[in-house]
C-alpha cells in the first residue's frame, strides 16, 4: 500500500512536470513544436499545458525591461574634442518568437539566458556605433556647456537612441528600447594632467587677482587718507596764518601810541632788542670807552 | 565454499580496481565532478575488499590448521615428551588475531581520515570550482552504465553469499561494490539530467557525494568507539569495525529495518529487535516519513512576513497581492510562492566613490587634499569659457573642462513593491544609471565655482527631485528619501591650490584692514597737527595782542618821564639795559685804545655746557 502510494505521487510529479510549465507574472514563454514556434507568445502568468520534450520545448524569458551599461569608451566630438562615454540602455523582449531565432544559443546549460547575453553583445556594439556616430555630429559645446542654449545633453541622448531604435526595428529584433542615457561622461587619462594643470593655473590666476585687489584697496585707502591728513594740516595752517593775521592788525591798531613821540619809541625798541639779544653765551669785548667804563679811566675823578 | 567466497572478495577487489580506473578516466575526460568523486568511493572500496580478502585468507589459513592439527593429534596421540604451547602449534590462528587485534583498528582509524579527510577536502574543491557543462555526456553515460551493471550484478551476488554467518568476511567488499553500483546509478543520472541543460545538477551530485564520505567516515569513527563499550558475549562472532553500516545501508536500502535491528542487537548484546515498540517503530516508519514530508509540505502555506519587509504572492506564477509583515496563510508550495523583500529599509546607491570602510567614528577630519576612499570617480564640470570654443582651431586647444571628486549618497525606499518587481528585472541597477545620468548632467551645466560655492542645500533638493522624476517615469516604485552634496570637492591633485585661493582672500583681508588701521592713524596724527597748528596760532595772536597793548601802556607812561629829562631818562635806560645784560655774560675789557667795542652774540640753539653752566645743587645735610 506504501509503495503504491509512493508510487502514485512520484508519476503524478513526473507527469506535472512532462506536460505542464509555469509562467510567472515577469515571464513571457514561447513554445517551439519540433523546433518551430507554435502559437503566440504566452505573457500571461499561470500553469500552461505542453507536450513534453522532444515534441514541444518551452523557451521562458524574463519579459521585464533589461538594463544594460555598455563600456566606457572614447569618442570624438565634431570640434575635436575627446570624452570618455558609458551609456545605460534599457531594453524589453516584445516578440519572442522573432527574438529568440535571431538571438539563439545552443549552449545546453541555460539557453534562454545566453540569448539574453547575446542580445546585449549586440546591443553594445549597436549602442557604441551610434554613440560615435552622434558625438561626431555634435560639438563638444552641445554635451558639456555653461550655456544653457548650447547645452543640448537630452537630444544626443535622444539621437542615439533613435539610430539604435531604428536599427533593430528594421532588423526585427523583436525587442524594443525603453530609455538610454549617458551615465558617466570622463576624460581620457592623458588629458587628465592637462586638465589639473589648467585648473591650478585657474586658482593661480584667481589668487594673483585676490591678492592685488586686496593690495590696491588698500593702497587707495593709504592714499585717501594721507590727501586728507595734508589737507586737514594745510587748512589748519591757513587758519593759523589767519588767525595770526588778525593779531598783528590788533597790533597795529596800538602804534598809534608810539606816534606821540617816535624817537623815544625807537630807541626803547632798540633797548628791547639789545636786551634780548644778550644771553649767557654772549662774549662782550669792550674797550675803555664804552658807556659807562670811562669812569674806569686813571685820569678820570 | 570459504575458497569460493576469497575468491569471489578477490574479484570484487579487481573489478573495483578496474571500475575505478575506468570511471575516473572516463570521469577526467567528461569534466564531470560527480564521477571524480564516486572514483574516491571506488579506492575506498578496493582497500576494504583487499583487508576483507586477506582477513579471509588468514581465516582459510586458520581453519586449515586446526585441520591438521586434528589430524596430527588423532595419529599420534600424546606421543611428545612435552606439550607445546598453543600459540607455537597454531601461528596461524597468532596470526589472524594478531591481525585483528592491532591491523584492524589501525586500518580503520586510517579508514576514518581518508573518509573525513577526503571528504572534507572534496568539498572544499568542488566549492571553489563553478559548474561547467560535461563534455562527450554519452561517453560518460555508457562507460558508468556499463559500470552500473558489472558493480550492481556483482555486488547483488556478493550480498547473497554474505548472508551466511561463515561468508560474513564477504559483506564489506559486498556492500562497497553494491555502494559503488548505486553510485554509478547516481552519476549516470546526474550526467543525463546535465544533457537536458542543467549542468550543476552534476556538481550538485558531487557535494551529496562527498558529504555521504563524510558521514561514511564519522560513521567508522562511532563504530570504533562503539566497540570499546560493547559487551563481549561469548559465542557471538564479532563483527569487522570496518565493515560499514551506513554503506550497507545504502548498498541495500531495503534492508534499512534489517540493519537498524542487527545494530541495535549488535551493539547492546540482546535481542532489542523483538521488542514490541521497535516492531511498531518498523511497521510505521514508512507512513511516518511520508507524513513528515507531507508535513514539511504543509508548512509551507504559512509564510511570516518580518517587520520592515513585505512579500510577494504569486500563485502558480501570477501576481496576487503583496503582503505586509504578520503572519499569512497560503496554498502549499509549489502552488503559491512567496518572496520577501525589505521594503521598508532605506537603501542607499553611491554616486562617485566608494568610502574606504574606515570606520567614520574613528575619523577626526575629511581634508580635501588627503585621499579618504577606496576608488574616486572624477566627473566633468563645465567652464565658463567653454560655449565660446566652436570653431575649429578649438581643437588645439585643451579641454575647457574641470574635474571634481564627488560622492553622493542616493537614499531610497521601496514604496510600490509590485512596481519594484515586476517593471525591471534590475531595479536597483537602473535607479544607479538614473542617479548617475541626473549627477552627470548636473556638472556639465555648471561651473565649478558655481557647483563648489552655491548653495548646497537647494541643489541637492533640485537633483533629488529630478531623480525622483525619473525614477517616476520608469515606474520604478521607490520614494528618493534624501540626496546628500556634502562631499563634493576638487580632486586631491588639484585641491592644494583651491585652498591657497582662501588663503589669498584672508591676505587681501588682513591688507585692506592694515590700510584701515594706517588710515585711521594718519588721520588722527592730522588732526593733532591741525589742532596743534591752530592753537598755537591763537596763542601768537593773543600774544602779539597783549605784548602790543602793554607795550603802548608802558610807552604811555613812560613819555611823560622821558618828556621831563629827555637825556637824562635816555641814560638811565641805557645803564640799566647795559648792566642787566653784563651780568650774565663773560666780559672783556680791552686797554688798547685802537679798537671798536666788540659784540659776539653766539646764536647757536645747542652751546656745549661748559663748567660754568652747570647749576650746583644745594648741599644736602647728613645727620647720623
Amino acid at each position: 500500500m506504501l509503495n503504491l502510494v509512493t508510487g502514485l505521487l512520484l508519476a503524478l510529479v513526473f507527469v506535472l512536470w512532462l506536460f505542464f510549465f509555469k509562467v510567472r507574472q515577469n515571464e513571457i514563454a514561447l513554445v517551439t513544436t519540433f523546433g518551430k514556434p507554435s502559437g503566440p507568445p504566452i505573457d500571461q502568468p499561470g500553469a500552461y499545458r505542453k507536450w513534453p520534450w522532444p515534441i514541444q520545448k518551452v523557451h521562458i524569458f524574463d519579459k521585464r525591461i533589461q538594463n544594460l551599461e555598455d563600456k566606457l569608451d572614447e569618442q570624438q566630438t565634431s570640434d575635436r574634442k575627446i570624452l570618455d562615454c558609458m551609456l545605460y540602455v534599457g531594453w524589453q523582449i516584445k516578440d519572442p518568437a522573432a527574438f529568440y531565432p535571431k538571438f539563439a544559443s545552443s549552449s545546453l546549460t541555460d539557453p534562454e539566458a545566453e540569448s539574453i547575453a547575446q542580445a546585449e553583445r549586440v546591443l553594445q556594439q549597436m549602442a557604441r556605433s551610434a554613440k560615435k556616430d552622434v558625438f561626431g555630429s555634435h560639438p563638444f559645446s552641445d554635451i558639456i556647456s555653461t550655456d544653457s542654449s548650447q547645452f543640448k545633453f537630452e537630444a544626443v541622448e535622444r539621437e542615439i537612441l533613435a539610430r539604435m531604435q531604428s536599427t533593430i526595428v528594421a532588423n526585427n529584433y523583436g525587442i524594443e528600447l525603453k530609455y538610454l542615457g549617458i551615465k558617466k561622461l570622463a576624460i581620457p587619462e592623458s588629458s587628465t594632467q592637462k586638465v589639473f594643470d589648467s585648473m591650478k593655473a585657474d586658482r593661480a590666476q584667481l589668487v594673483t587677482a585676490i591678492t592685488a585687489q586686496g593690495e590696491h584697496e588698500a593702497a587707495i585707502i593709504r592714499q585717501r587718507a594721507s590727501s586728507d591728513s595734508q589737507r586737514l594740516i594745510a587748512q589748519a595752517e591757513a587758519d593759523a596764518k589767519t588767525i595770526r593775521g588778525q593779531g598783528e592788525l590788533m597790533a597795529a591798531s596800538y602804534l598809534s601810541v608810539f606816534q606821540q613821540n617816535p624817537e623815544l619809541a625807537k630807541f626803547l625798541l632798540e633797548l628791547n632788542a639789545l636786551s634780548t639779544s644778550i644771553n649767557k653765551q654772549t662774549v662782550l669785548i669792550l674797550d675803555r670807552d664804552t658807556e659807562p667804563f670811562p669812569l674806569l679811566k686813571a685820569d678820570q675823578k | 565454499m570459504e575458497r569460493n567466497a576469497a575468491r569471489n572478495a578477490l574479484v570484487n577487489l579487481l573489478v573495483l580496481l578496474a571500475a575505478g580506473v575506468a570511471g575516473f578516466v572516463a570521469s577526467r575526460y567528461a569534466r564531470s565532478y560527480s564521477g571524480l568523486v564516486s572514483g574516491v568511493f571506488m579506492a575506498l572500496g578496493v582497500l576494504v575488499s583487499a583487508v576483507s580478502w586477506f582477513q579471509m585468507r588468514l581465516l582459510e589459513r586458520e581453519r586449515l590448521e586446526k585441520l591438521e592439527f586434528d589430524e596430527l593429534t588423532k595419529s599420534a596421540a600424546s606421543s611428545a615428551l612435552f606439550n607445546a604451547n598453543e600459540t607455537e602449534v597454531f601461528p596461524a590462528r597468532r596470526s589472524r588475531e594478531q591481525f585483528e587485534r592491532f591491523f584492524i583498528p589501525i586500518f580503520a582509524v586510517i579508514l576514518f581520515i581518508v573518509e573525513t579527510g577526503g571528504g572534507v577536502w572534496l568539498s572544499m574543491v568542488l566549492q571553489k570550482v563553478t559548474a561547467e557543462a560535461v563534455l562527450q555526456p554519452l561517453v560518460c553515460l555508457g562507460v558508468f552504465g556499463m559500470l552500473f551493471l558489472v558493480l550492481f550484478m556483482l555486488g547483488r551476488f556478493s550480498t547473497n553469499l554474505g548472508r551466511a554467518e561463515e561468508y560474513r568476511l564477504l559483506r564489506p567488499s559486498a556492500t562497497w561494490v553494491l555502494l559503488n553500483a548505486y553510485l554509478c546509478l547516481f552519476v549516470l543520472a546526474g550526467i543525463g539530467v546535465t544533457w537536458f541543460g542543467v549542468p550543476k545538477v552534476d556538481w550538485y551530485v558531487g557535494r551529496v557525494e562527498a558529504v555521504l564520505l563524510v558521514l561514511v567516515g564519522v560513521e567508522t569513527l562511532v563504530n570504533l568507539t562503539l566497540e570499546l563499550y560493547r559487551p563481549r558475549v561469548k559465542g557471538k562472532v564479532e563483527r569487522p569495525i570496518y565493515e560499514s553500516r551506513l554503506v550497507s545501508l545504502l548498498g541495500q536500502p531495503e534492508g534499512l529495518i534489517t540493519t537498524a535491528a542487527h545494530t541495535l542487537d549488535y551493539q547492546f548484546g540482546f535481542k532489542v529487535s523483538e521488542t514490541w515498540f521497535y516492531r511498531l517503530f518498523a511497521r510505521w516508519l514508512p507512513w511516518l516519513v511520508l507524513a513528515q514530508a507531507a508535513i514539511l509540505v504543509l508548512s509551507t502555506s504559512i509564510v511570516f512576513v518580518d517587520p520592515g519587509e513585505q512579500a510577494i504572492l504569486e500563485r502558480v506564477g501570477r501576481f496576487v497581492e503583496v503582503l505586509q509583515p504578520g503572519a499569512h496563510f497560503k496554498f502549499p508550495w509549489p502552488i503559491d510562492r512567496a518572496f520577501r523583500y525589505a521594503a521598508d529599509k532605506i537603501q542607499t546607491v553611491e554616486v562617485g566613490f566608494v568610502p574606504d570602510g574606515a570606520d567614520p567614528s574613528t575619523r577626526v577630519a575629511v581634508f580635501w587634499s588627503v585621499r579618504h576612499a577606496k576608488n574616486d570617480e572624477n566627473f566633468i564640470v563645465a567652464k565658463q569659457d567653454a560655449s565660446t570654443l566652436t570653431n575649429e582651431d578649438a581643437g588645439a586647444r585643451p579641454l575647457p573642462v574641470d574635474l571634481l571628486t564627488v560622492g553622493i549618497p542616493v537614499q531610497f525606499q521601496i514604496t510600490n513593491l509590485q512596481q519594484w518587481v515586476y517593471n525591471n528585472r534590475d531595479p536597483d541597477k537602473l535607479l544607479e544609471g538614473i542617479a548617475y545620468h541626473e549627477v552627470s548632467r548636473y556638472f556639465v551645466n555648471a561651473d565649478i565655482d558655481q557647483v563648489l560655492s552655491s548653495s548646497l542645500g537647494a541643489a541637492a533638493e533640485a537633483l533629488r527631485n529630478r531623480i525622483q522624476a525619473q525614477a517616476d517615469q520608469h515606474e520604478l516604485g521607490v520614494k528618493i528619501v534624501f540626496l546628500g552634496l556634502e562631499d563634493i570637492h576638487p580632486l586631491v591633485e588639484v585641491a592644494p591650490d583651491y585652498e591657497n585661493v582662501v588663503s589669498s582672500l584672508n591676505t587681501s583681508k588682513a591688507m585692506i584692514l592694515q590700510a584701515r588701521s594706517d588710515a585711521i592713524n594718519t588721520n588722527m596724527i592730522a588732526e593733532v597737527v591741525a589742532l596743534k597748528t591752530v592753537a598755537n596760532a591763537q596763542a601768537d595772536r593773543l600774544r602779539q595782542e597783549t605784548n602790543a597793548f602793554t607795550q603802548a601802556e608802558l610807552f604811555t607812561n613812560q613819555l611823560p618821564a622821558y618828556l621831563a629829562a629827555p637825556s637824562v631818562y635816555k641814560k638811565r635806560m641805557y645803564l640799566e639795559t647795559f648792566s642787566q645784560a653784563l651780568a650774565n655774560t663773560r666780559t672783556y675789557f680791552l686797554l688798547s685804545t685802537n679798537i671798536k667795542p666788540i659784540l659776539i652774540l653766539n646764536q647757536e640753539p645747542k652751546i656745549n655746557s661748559s663748567l660754568t653752566d652747570i647749576s650746583i645743587p644745594a648741599p644736602t645735610v647728613r645727620t647720623n
